[in-house]
């Protein structure tokens, strides 16, 4: 008998569950289509199972802990796919369908919408508070290279938050 | 500097990431350029929009259905071992950079203190006047404040200071803390924070803080000359990160 006592994998599930939803959509964010955020979750939380018995900090410390396991299994998937893959995926973005934009969703409907490349580095900074130098550093690339993504993916934030605006305030 | 180059500068500077030197360059321009400054409060506003609604978007989040069955599946496939691999599911080295840690020598940072004092006005003899607090202190500063515009980020939540004021009496030290939604939810002692010369806290004197702006100033008691200056704030109940650490520079 190779498995865990019955009791340890309900406790890590007890755990997980509340965490479950939150964590998929991190990975969602940092990898810009479902396929692969249930990837990295599924991965990252083999991961986290394994090590499950040296989480230090008892089990206040889990959603933290979980979900650092998942930001670093993310990253690893964008340094893979930066190799393999140097142009952007139009098909990751799939709009949802219409009335069904959750709360808070228009921040998100808009860093969806931002070119790979862009919208990893703005999930990196903003979601997972990677400092610019931490980023340089996850995505191989060089600290202008980052600053110059950042500033342009937020130029075209902030044009596309002020045109949902617009289009909000003339809605109502 | 360029007024693009500044603004390609400007995330990291408001998070404190750059080192003595650039961060100098893009107080100096800023300084002179009404511009970049309206351009650094659009750019601070985005961000902490962004970072709030990115947040909420992921902490609203539900599981898809069947996904917990999926994850168990996975772990018992996997099967269980233990050892090593937490380590290196946990290799990844998360975190903000220190960057006042990277401050290269006090030399740089006597050299940062005097270019200040020499864009102060001429008004600023003002050492030794009683103290006015108040609401327009608050908001706008006295006119012999000693510029710090300087930022820190933990978990979303920015400590920024905005400026020191030194007499022979006294120190004052002007900040917002934003990312935490509204300031109310915290007892004024809490923003109180430390402010140390060296490794001595000084002694903690009066606390003001403006709940709309979201506005705090904290009043101690006076700094030595020549001693490295850092406030600290935080950990704040309830509120993720800290503690938050802004390195002041020296009383000039
Ligand atoms: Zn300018």
């Amino acid at each position: 008998m190779r498995g865990r006592p019955a009791a340890e994998e309900e406790r890590f599930f007890e755990l997980l569950r509340p965490e479950q939803g939150k964590l998929y959509r991190t990975a969602w964010a940092i990898l810009g289509n479902e396929a692969d955020a249930r990837d990295a979750l599924q991965e990252a939380v083999i991961r986290a199972y394994r090590a499950f018995s040296q989480l230090k900090g008892g089990e206040a410390a889990f959603p933290g802990w979980i979900r650092r396991i998942l930001i670093n299994q993310c990253t690893q998937i964008l340094r893979r796919r930066a190799r393999v893959i140097p142009v952007e995926r139009p098909e990751d973005y799939r709009p949802e369908p219409a009335g069904v934009i959750p709360e808070h969703g228009e921040v998100w409907e808009a860093v969806r919408r931002l070119p790979e490349h862009y919208r990893s580095v703005v999930v990196l900074r903003f979601l997972a508070d990677l400092s610019l130098e931490d980023i340089a550093r996850t995505l191989d690339i060089p600290l202008g290279t980052v600053k110059s993504r950042l500033h342009t993916a937020l130029k075209q934030l902030r044009s596309a938050l002020t045109e949902a605006d617009a289009e909000r305030r003339g809605a109502l | 500097m360029t007024c693009e180059r500044v603004r390609v500068e400007l995330p990291a500077y408001l998070a404190g990431e750059l080192d003595e030197s650039a961060s100098r360059l893009v107080a100096e321009h800023l300084a002179h350029c009404a511009a970049c400054i309206e351009e650094m409060k659009a750019v601070e506003r985005l961000q902490e929009r962004i970072a709030r609604e990115l947040r909420a978007w992921v902490d609203a989040g539900t599981a898809p259905p069947g996904l917990e069955a999926e994850l168990r599946r996975a772990v018992r496939m996997a099967g269980a071992r233990t050892g090593a691999e937490a380590e290196e599911a946990l290799g990844f080295q998360h975190g903000r950079a220190e960057w006042w840690r990277t401050l290269a020598t006090a030399a740089a940072a006597v050299a940062v203190a005097l270019l200040l004092v020499s864009s102060l006005p001429e008004s600023r003899t003002l050492e030794g006047l009683p103290v006015v607090g108040g609401l327009v202190q608050l908001l706008q500063g006295a006119g012999d404040e000693v510029p710090v515009e300087r930022a820190v980020t933990r978990d979303g939540v920015t400590l920024r200071v905005h400026s020191v004021r030194y007499s022979r009496h006294e120190t004052q030290v002007r900040y917002s803390l934003t990312g935490i939604g509204s300031l109310d939810r915290l007892e004024t002692g809490d923003l109180a924070g430390t402010l140390l010369a060296g490794t001595e806290p000084l002694p903690l004197r009066k606390v003001q803080v403006d709940v709309p702006s979201g506005r705090v100033l904290v009043t101690f008691g006076a700094a030595p000359r020549r001693v490295p200056l850092i406030y600290r704030l935080g950990p704040l109940p309830e509120v993720p990160g800290g503690p938050w650490e802004v390195e002041l520079g020296f009383r000039p």
